[in-house]
């Protein structure tokens, strides 16, 4: 398929795939985020980068992030974004839920001949 | 909302400006990393930095999205709301002025009268947790609480219930000397651990011992604060002091707190009750009020029950005095309010809610009339995209400031209103606990009745906006008669409510108006013109020798006969219009009594000859009463009409004799029965104005002396103006005697018909108030209708209607609801009369009369409010009316 055709990113998960990115990542600011997750789903997924910015700020609005301003290599000023213990949690239970969920419709989409 | 999120939450708020600062420069450093690598990747710096651009999307839709994440958007926008309903309000100044002064109106009459409620019916009694206070009541064989207990029956209801604990008080008026002239203080005498059990204690001092309530050690008092500060000048050195009451010494041991409801109508002084079952005190002096105060455990069902089981046991180890009485117990927040006292109040109450309905109505029709001229900018916003629910919210807002207003001016005038009201409330219309004013309680119901008019009123035309048809209302001439046929049918809905509302606030008006002159007007069967009394109080167990007290009331008489301008004097236990006097079974000489359960009931009063003729009883049969009637001339009774035609139908009850106990002269007691010689029979009196008498006699008071008694005097002028005189004569007589409640039969006439006057005044206040609000919402909505069809009404006058079938045409729909409405009304009157009937006297809560009296004057006031408006239609001028837009 053209790669240009984007896959939309599932309702819901932005949240779990930005936490999840910062978690391995360490503190990073948004672009570089933006940046890894699209380089990481092999340009598969790409961020809406308007929604990544409210995104950003709802987590830090429930303290999933941390926003701290510091200086990038090229030392420019940048917001960086860090997971917080409440935000550790919190991914670690989407993540579950999410592999729950998948399990189940990958149960329902299995061939018939297992059955 | 966690705590950590509210307080980033409010750390944003404090922080704007540097919010939006950072946000810009995050965007600003997205855009030039993505810019950086597509040219990197080999675009140009202008094709990468557009293309960065493209990719990000639009930066203030970002900036806008993450604002919002942070704000309260239902608090601002409630304040924005609130700063354009405000600004609303000031454009349409006249607009504001009628909503408010009506609201203002509603709330405030429904803030005074709720105070009344709380006070009343509502508020917890002042007394510890009372709600497990009881009335401990003995019950006659009629089912009625008898109203009090005799001692020995205290006594045995004390040693043997379980489920509660028992005090007794009774009252006593005693006459204090040696403290100027002589005075009365009225005492309570209880049991000694009263104030204990009722929950207030003396705030100095102590209250009474178990051995204080033996005889001979009762000579104490506690005083009330009032009392303390009134009487006794606030003497610092009160304690211990000596009081002289009825000629005995009394010690001060304590002073009941201030500001506590002692001091509001309660006792002056108290003291030890002394009980003794020795002698002849018999059950049938009942002059003991009893308090319970529930054990833990114990119910009102189970202290009910057991109290029914000692009642029925003392009925049985009691026949003669007790035979089918029992016991009971209420809880006594139940039995304090009269029951026409708590119908008076839920009536007004019902009425004043009804006033602010027919407000709300109006201010219904008024918003729906300025919401059809609001219908563009309804659509402006809609087409701009503002939630419907936004619009719904805007306008709500707007009704709830109005409200709030309203309710502003309302606490003014509510309390206003209360102060009227609370002048005209006589002493003893209102429990002595009660304390109506305008608390928080007042606050907090006054202001839900706002909220809850704001949406009542604010909701039409708030759903007026909800099904809308954009497009269809950007037109220009959307504003036709089609687009307002639904509102236009709320609005008669409205007017027709409105109408059956004031319909039966005024007739309820109308026939307590007329119930009240039935009262006015009652024949009371005795001549009160100048006539002058007043009650010579003296205390039981002073004058015992009956010979003496007797001669001691004909010297009061001798002498106040002597004072110039005094024409007759009189003297007897019961005063006109005081009452029905004490009461006895009786039996008939001669006459075997097929039930003696059931003997013949009498009311008597004692009375000095001079009675009958000041009071112009008339006499039927026989002689009345002389002076020659006297201790050693044979016992003799004169009795009245009802009496002779209830007891003695086909005879002359002349020369026959009844059967009843003389009362032992200065003691609860009462004495053997002796047989009186009926010698005559006068013409009936009223007791009370509102009572019927029954049977009645009346003896000489020399052959009855008691203890209780007033004086009645009339003068050649002004009996008035003798008070000093008789005074002075009675105290020459004896110097101790107090002389109280001097005032002329006119005055207790009057008194005893304020509880009607006040409450027809107030409703008939607030029906005129209703009459007037509905007068002014019809006048609105035909004017408003009038104006809305000016272009139908050119065109008929162009057509050559004349200006009369003009007039009939705007006039007939208004008409036509307002007879709706009192068809309604009528229909409304059946229910609510039910509720008013128990106040009235015989009168009749849907009498014709009344309403078609009422119906005539709606329909004319109706009849005038909209022929103001109307005329305007007869004179439209047809060219003006074309070019009408």
């Amino acid at each position: 398929m053209p790669p240009e055709v984007r896959n939309e990113i599932p309702p819901g998960t932005l949240d779990m795939l930005i936490l999840r990115t910062v978690a391995q990542g360490g503190p990073m600011h948004g672009f570089h985020i933006a940046d890894t997750i699209q380089q990481r789903t092999e340009d598969v997924l790409r961020v809406e980068e308007g929604s990544l910015y409210p995104a950003l700020q709802r987590m830090l609005i429930q303290g999933w992030l941390a926003g701290e301003w510091g200086k990038t290599p090229e030392n420019r000023r940048a917001r960086y974004y860090k997971l917080t213990a409440a935000g550790r949690k919190h991914l670690e239970r989407e993540i579950s839920r999410y592999q729950v969920v998948s399990r189940a419709i990958g149960r329902v989409l299995r061939p018939v001949e297992e059955a | 909302m966690g705590w950590g999120e509210l307080r980033r939450r409010l750390g944003n708020v404090l922080g704007r400006a540097q919010f939006d600062h950072d946000l810009d420069e995050e965007v600003r450093l997205h855009i030039e990393l993505r810019a950086e690598k597509l040219r990197a990747a080999g675009m140009s710096a202008g094709e990468a930095y557009d293309a960065a651009r493209r990719q990000f999307g639009n930066p203030s839709q970002v900036r806008e999205t993450s604002r919002e994440l942070w704000r309260w958007i239902w608090i601002e926008d409630f304040f924005a709301d609130l700063r354009y309903a405000w600004r609303g309000l000031g454009r349409n100044k006249a607009f504001t002025a009628v909503a408010v002064t009506t609201l203002a109106l509603g709330l405030g009459a429904n803030a005074a009268i709720f105070s009344l409620v709380d006070a009343v019916l509502l508020k917890p009694l002042p007394y510890r947790d009372p709600d497990r206070l009881l009335l401990v009541d003995e019950i006659n064989p009629s089912g009625q609480r008898a109203g009090g207990t005799s001692a020995a029956t205290f006594l045995d209801w004390k040693a043997a219930v379980k489920s509660m604990h028992l005090v007794a008080n009774g009252g006593n008026w005693l006459t204090m000397t040696g403290e100027g002239e002589p005075q009365r203080v009225e005492a309570s005498l209880v049991t000694p651990d009263f104030m204990e059990v009722v929950g207030g204690m003396p705030a100095t001092g102590r209250s009474f011992r178990p051995e204080e309530s033996q005889p001979g050690n009762e000579y104490l008092l506690v005083v009330s604060h009032k009392f303390w500060q009134t009487r006794l000048a606030g003497d610092p050195n009160v304690m211990g002091r000596r009081l002289t009451l009825d000629s005995a010494p009394y010690t001060v041991i304590g002073i009941l707190p201030a500001d506590s409801w002692y001091d509001r109508d309660g006792p002056d002084v108290w003291m030890p009750l002394v009980l003794t079952t020795a002698g002849a005190q018999t059950r049938d002096f009942r002059y003991l009020g009893v308090l319970g105060r529930l054990e833990p455990g114990a119910t009102l069902a189970s202290a009910r029950a057991e109290m029914a089981a000692i009642g029925a046991r003392i009925a049985l180890e009691n026949p003669k005095t007790n035979k089918r009485w029992g016991a009971t117990a209420n809880r006594l927040a139940d039995v304090m309010v009269r029951k026409d006292l708590r119908t008076s109040l839920y009536v007004l109450l019902v009425a004043v809610a009804g006033v602010l309905l027919i407000g709300c109505v109006n201010l219904a029709n008024l918003l729906l009339a300025r919401s059809a001229a609001r219908e563009r900018e309804v659509q402006v916003r809609l087409a701009l995209g503002a939630g419907r629910m936004r619009l719904v919210r805007q306008f709500l807002t707007e009704s709830v400031l109005l409200s709030l207003l309203g309710a502003c001016a309302g606490w003014a005038l509510g309390s206003l209103l209360l102060t009227g009201i609370k002048r005209w409330i006589v002493g003893g219309m209102l429990p002595r606990q009660a304390d109506p004013k305008l608390d928080a309680r007042v606050m907090g119901f006054m202001l839900g009745l706002a909220l809850l008019s704001a949406i009542l009123f604010g909701l039409a035309p708030a759903l007026a906006t909800w099904r809308k048809d954009v497009a269809e209302g950007l037109r220009e001439d959307s504003r036709g008669s089609t687009g307002g046929r639904g509102r236009q049918r709320v609005r008669s809905a409205l007017i027709a409510i409105e109408v059956a509302l004031a319909f039966m606030l005024v007739a309820t008006a109308g026939v307590l108006i007329h119930s009240l002159d039935r009262l006015t007007k009652l024949e009371t069967g005795i001549d009160v013109t100048n006539l002058l009394t007043m009650q010579l109080p003296r205390s039981m167990g002073r004058d015992t020798d009956g010979a003496r007290l007797a001669g001691l009331v004909r010297r009061m008489n001798e002498e106040v006969g002597t004072i110039p301008g005094v024409r007759e004097v009189a003297v007897s236990t019961t005063l006109p219009l005081h009452g029905t006097g004490f009461g006895f079974q009786l039996d008939i000489l001669g006459r075997p009594n097929p039930d003696p359960q059931n003997r013949p009931f009498c009311r008597f009063r004692a009375i000095t000859p001079d009675y009958f003729k000041m009071l112009g009883l008339r006499l039927r049969r026989g002689r009345l009463l002389q002076e020659s009637d006297g201790s050693a001339s044979p016992n003799v009774v004169v009795v009245n009409e009802t009496f002779a035609k209830k007891f003695f139908p086909d005879s002359d009850p002349v020369g026959q004799s009844i059967v009843f106990p003389k009362i032992v002269t200065g003691k609860r007691e009462i004495g053997d029965k002796v047989p009186w010689e009926i010698v005559g029979v006068v013409s009936d009196e009223l007791p009370y104005m509102t009572m019927q008498m029954g049977p009645a006699g009346y003896m000489p008071f020399n052959q009855s002396p008691l203890v209780g008694f007033g004086m009645m005097v009339r003068a050649q002028g002004d009996s008035r103006t003798l008070v000093k005189s008789i005074q002075a004569a009675l105290r020459r007589v004896d110097p101790n005697q107090a002389v109280t409640d001097v005032k002329m039969v006119e005055e207790t006439k009057a008194e005893s018909t304020a509880p009607q006057r006040l409450r027809t005044l107030i409703l008939a206040g607030f029906a005129g108030l209703a009459l007037v609000l509905a007068a002014v919402g019809i006048y609105g909505v035909v004017a408003y209708a009038v104006t809305q069809r000016t272009r139908e009404l050119g065109i008929r006058a162009a057509l050559g209607a004349s200006r009369g079938s003009l007039l009939g045409l705007a006039l007939r729909g208004s008409m036509t609801l307002v007879v709706a409405g009192l068809i309604a009304g009528v229909l409304g009157v059946q229910w609510s009369g039910r509720l008013v009937a128990t106040l009235l006297f015989e009168t009749s809560p849907t009498e014709a009369s009344t309403l078609a009296l009422v119906a005539a004057v709606l329909l004319a006031v109706a009849l005038l409010a909209s022929y103001l408006p109307a005329r305007r239609a007869a004179r439209v001028d047809p060219v003006i009316a074309l070019r009408h837009e």
